[in-house]
């Protein structure tokens, strides 16, 4: 009998789930679309550096990592399903598999980007902390495939890992079951004009706080590269929000974003920390955990009484760029009307989440529905029992309930005939 | 016995060749004491070159390694693993170096210092590693393929369905004597009493009505849940009508409308001086809610909290719901509701959104949370795992994956740890169900390597190293010794260190070994 899964999606959901498939006793062949494995969690940062704040991050990487050497996994990268039919016993599916020109013995050693003579270069290292680390070429700048013939980068290689000759792949795979974990997109933070994102340099989202977190470790001010020393961070930027289009609370904001905030904290013990939000949501945690945290803050400054971080339920209305960078917010108070404005040295708009959309053929193959917020759903009669949505594709959920889901759901997709 | 060691240098990947002087740092090794063979390569991940390493390891009849990589964490598990496999070489004599974040980094800026630092920093892992003892790790069948479930409610059931298709025997223990339809062995009227032994050899006891039981397994879930009993609390005791939210979504769907007014307030002890932290049941308040003021839309409906928890999809129904002209109540803890004193169906609040006194009438008072199960201090206690502050199981560090506990073997699911939803108890006993049966179906478990061991000539049975350990590893034997249950140690020195008459040595980290290094350091004799 044909045993293998599909898996759409190397993200938490997907590489979860490939694991709980495997581990029983099914194939998977895992279809993602960027060049390494990890999703979503591969630009996130771990925001435990004095304890373990259960971000659940490093849990995805270290399995990324892990499934690439999982045998009975068959990973495709920088692939995307073509097309699936049904068969008599499941689906018959097209992948379709982009060139990466780097074979797997890249060590990641960065000579070839220095060599690259391209501006912006075309030979690159994948984003953020996913696995594979092999480099990937890209053949619209790289100037090998144009009249140059440049082979600057396979020069340098001391692996000789880069492949000029790879070429698109198409694959066909028969499979009885498909799980789409096609995860979500975060919310462009400048949907909102009002508070400056992409217009003033000293406000970012949470998405660059986090990459930048990740990749160099600390935040700083984009425009001068000091660390901040008062900061805010505003919740439900995008989320809760009908101008956007979204309706629905994302639900792993509070959570990430009282954890950046305490990260900021623990990494400069001088900052102040201003928390805009409208709601307290933090997922699985005793609502008032953040604002005991948030007080203890406050009584360590000696003599001084003014409060680190307060905690300000309120939307302000407005971002406007000041002197030296900083950044000012208009809001108003949560009782009063009276309207302040502060001025901040860096601003973090706490982004929510959109679902992926679906490539229209497949959502049809795979009788996917969406809801009036775009989630989708499997409402087929016929393949409810073939297909699983997975993921924050399905609704919108953080890391570990994405795990805790998928080791579910794959173990219940698995079942043999006869089980009950 | 023989000592020689192979010091590899990574010169690429250490990122060492822009600060340091790789050449030097390769010929001070060389003439170091013990070393066999010192050689610098570009990759060591690389499998050619592990080759060459093997292959130079083998010819010079090398029995420890030590590395300079990128970084510690990023030797190349390749390497490691053949120089295991192909050279022979015991897993316990390889080390890596970490010179890029302790010394390239940091003093990238002053290449002298640095130079001088990594030397110094290579020859005293040198001098240690010379030191080092080959260790062998031990292991140890399973001798039962049981596991487990202490609470057959919604976790505890599925997480057994789940165990059960995977082909463990499931053992369900419940305290109540109400009928459940799970496989294996359901013990009603029963509970935990202790546990003994480590993972994968589990030694229960539980009292089973009178008599007790022993139990062998190789995996415990506790699924114990929330306390579904009587809610304690002021709201409640001014109020002794006052049900807990599920009598209401019980009595919406056997057609019933509660008469007059409904006010629902997140939990009976707003102030949480009884019952520590509670969570509100959001989206079913919200449901029940929207039920009443679609059927019967002249009923005063009132949502009374702290923090409108509406997360992910349930922000619809808040919506829906306050369209419905549900009345939305937020308070402060420091300000909680109050049963009017003269009227006992008027409750008395501050509004903080208007900072204003409100008097509420109602005819039904429901609260929406439940308390932590009070039987989970003592399962905590009986299997060692540490509680959350909310008076629920903790579960471990989320790098270990969900649902686990600190402790190998034992997971938590459902409203153990935290209130949750039905679905999603449902949902984390199958993930509690699968991941056990992953860790039994292994069939064996690994321990020992480098772990403690106690001189017994030198032990005067104080009882220190027993009372220190946080594994309670440490025993007092029939010698009247102390002796180191190898399974539950778990290597981390605390009774080396805090042992009064110095009797317990932890392999690989003996005085001996940790004075070479030092000694190196800053000279003399220890």
């Amino acid at each position: 009998m044909n045993n293998k899964v599909l898996v759409i999606g190397g993200g938490p959901a997907g590489l979860t789930a490939a694991q709980a498939l495997v581990s029983n006793g099914e194939e998977v062949v895992l279809v993602e679309r960027e060049d390494t494995l990890g999703g979503m969690a591969r630009e996130l940062a771990c925001k435990g550096i004095s304890e373990c704040r259960n971000c659940g991050v490093c849990y995805v990487i270290d399995l990324a990592a892990e499934i690439l050497r999982t045998p009975g996994v068959e990973v495709l990268l920088r692939s995307e399903v073509a097309s699936v039919d049904k068969t008599n016993d499941g689906f018959k599916v097209k992948i379709r598999s982009s060139p990466r020109y780097v074979t797997g013995s890249c060590i990641g050693c960065d000579k070839c980007t220095e060599a690259c003579p391209v501006e912006g270069k075309a030979i690159f290292a994948p984003t953020g902390s996913g696995h594979p680390r092999a480099y990937w070429i890209d053949r619209d700048r790289c100037l090998h495939f144009k009249k140059a013939k440049c082979e600057k980068c396979a020069e340098v290689c001391p692996t000789n890992a880069i492949n000029y000759d790879d070429r698109a792949k198409n694959v066909t795979r028969n499979v009885s079951r498909v799980i789409l974990a096609t995860g979500m997109d975060p919310i462009d933070a400048g949907e909102i004009p009002r508070l400056g994102y992409g217009t003033i340099p000293n406000v970012v989202s949470s998405v660059d706080a986090e990459r930048a977190l990740n990749e160099k470790g600390r935040l700083v001010r984009p425009s001068d590269g000091v660390p901040p020393k008062k900061i805010a961070i505003i919740q439900c930027v995008g989320s809760r929000n009908e101008k956007a289009g979204v309706q629905y609370c994302s639900k792993f904001c509070c959570k990430y974003g009282t954890k950046i905030g305490q990260l900021m904290i623990d990494e400069n013990p001088d900052t102040d920390l201003d928390f805009y939000f409208m709601d307290l949501r933090t997922l699985y945690e005793p609502q008032d955990e953040f604002k005991k945290w948030a007080d203890s803050i406050k009584r360590k400054v000696e003599k001084k009484k003014f409060p680190r971080v307060r905690l300000i339920r309120s939307m302000p209305s407005q971002a406007f760029p000041g002197d030296d960078g900083k950044v000012w917010l208009r809001s108003s108070g949560e009782t009063d009307s009276e309207v302040t404005e502060t001025p901040y040295d860096l601003v973090v708009l706490s982004v929510g989440m959109r679902p992926r959309t679906l490539p229209e053929g497949l959502a049809r193959s795979l009788g996917l529905t969406t809801d009036g917020c775009g989630f989708a759903r499997c409402e087929d009669s016929e393949l409810r029992s073939k297909v699983a949505v997975l993921g924050a594709v399905c609704e919108p959920m953080d890391i570990e309930e994405t795990v805790t889901r998928a080791i579910a759901v794959g173990s219940v997709t698995v079942r043999k005939e006869g089980a009950t | 016995m023989k000592r020689s060691i192979q010091v590899v240098i990574c010169r690429i990947c250490s990122g060492a060749a822009n600060v340091l002087d790789t050449d030097k740092l390769l010929r001070v090794a060389s003439e170091a004491p013990y070393v066999g063979s010192a050689i610098a390569v570009d990759y060591a991940c690389n499998t050619k070159t592990i080759a060459q390493i093997v292959e130079e390891a083998k010819d010079k009849e090398i029995d420890r390694l030590l590395v300079v990589p990128c970084s510690k964490n990023e030797v190349s598990p390749a390497l490691f693993q053949s120089y295991k496999r192909k050279a022979k070489i015991n897993e316990f004599l390889m080390e890596a170096v970490d010179l890029v974040s302790e010394v390239v980094l940091p003093h990238r800026d002053e290449p002298s210092k640095a130079q001088a630092k990594a030397e110094a920093k290579l020859l005293a892992a040198i001098a240690r590693m010379a030191m080092l003892e080959p260790l062998q790790k031990g292991s140890e069948e399973m001798r039962t393929k049981n596991v487990v479930i202490i609470g057959a409610g919604v976790a505890g059931v599925e997480a057994a369905k789940r165990a059960a298709e995977a082909g463990l025997h499931t053992i369900l223990i419940e305290k109540s004597d109400k009928e459940v339809k799970a496989p294996g062995v359901v013990m009603p009227r029963s509970r935990l009493i202790s546990a003994k032994g480590h993972a994968g050899n589990y030694e229960l006891t539980i009292e089973a009505g009178e008599k007790m039981e022993a139990l062998e397994c190789g995996a415990v879930i506790v699924a114990s849940g929330g306390d579904w009993s009587e809610a304690k609390g002021p709201l409640v005791r001014a109020c002794p009508e006052a049900k807990p939210l599920y009598k209401l979504a019980q009595e919406l769907s056997s057609g019933n409308i509660p008469k007059g007014g409904v006010v629902i307030v997140d939990t009976p002890d707003p102030k949480a001086d009884t019952t520590p932290a509670q969570d509100f049941a959001w989206e079913e308040a919200l449901q029940c809610a929207i039920e009443i003021k679609k059927r019967e839309s002249g009923t005063d409906v009132c949502l009374m909290f702290q923090e409108m928890r509406a997360l992910g999809l349930a922000e619809l129904s808040y919506k829906e719901a306050a369209e419905l002209g549900v009345r939305f109540v937020r308070y402060d803890k420091k300000r909680p509701p109050k049963i009017d004193s003269k009227d006992k169906n008027r409750i008395v609040v501050i509004d903080s959104a208007q900072e204003q006194a409100i008097a509420i009438a109602f005819e039904c008072l429901y609260y929406a949370s439940i308390a932590p199960n009070p039987d989970n201090m003592a399962i905590a206690e009986a299997l060692r795992i540490p509680m959350n502050d909310s008076g629920g199981v903790r579960r471990g560090s989320m790098q270990k994956g969900p649902i686990a506990t600190p402790r190998p073997g034992i997971f938590v699911c459902g409203s153990a740890q935290f209130p949750r939803s039905e679905e999603m108890s449902r949902l984390e006993g199958r993930a509690a169900g699968a991941l056990a049966a992953q860790f039994v179906s292994t069939g064996t478990v690994e321990f020992g390597g480098s772990v403690a061991e106690v001189t017994p000539e030198k032990c005067s049975a104080c009882l220190t190293c027993v009372r220190t350990c946080p594994y309670e590893a440490p025993f007092i034997g029939v010698a009247g010794k102390a002796e180191i249950r190898l399974q539950l140690c778990q290597g981390c020195g605390m009774c080396v260190g805090i042992c009064p008459s110095k009797a317990i040595e932890l392999h690989n980290y003996t005085d001996d070994q940790l004075s070479a290094e030092v000694a190196s350091y800053i000279g003399g004799d220890f």
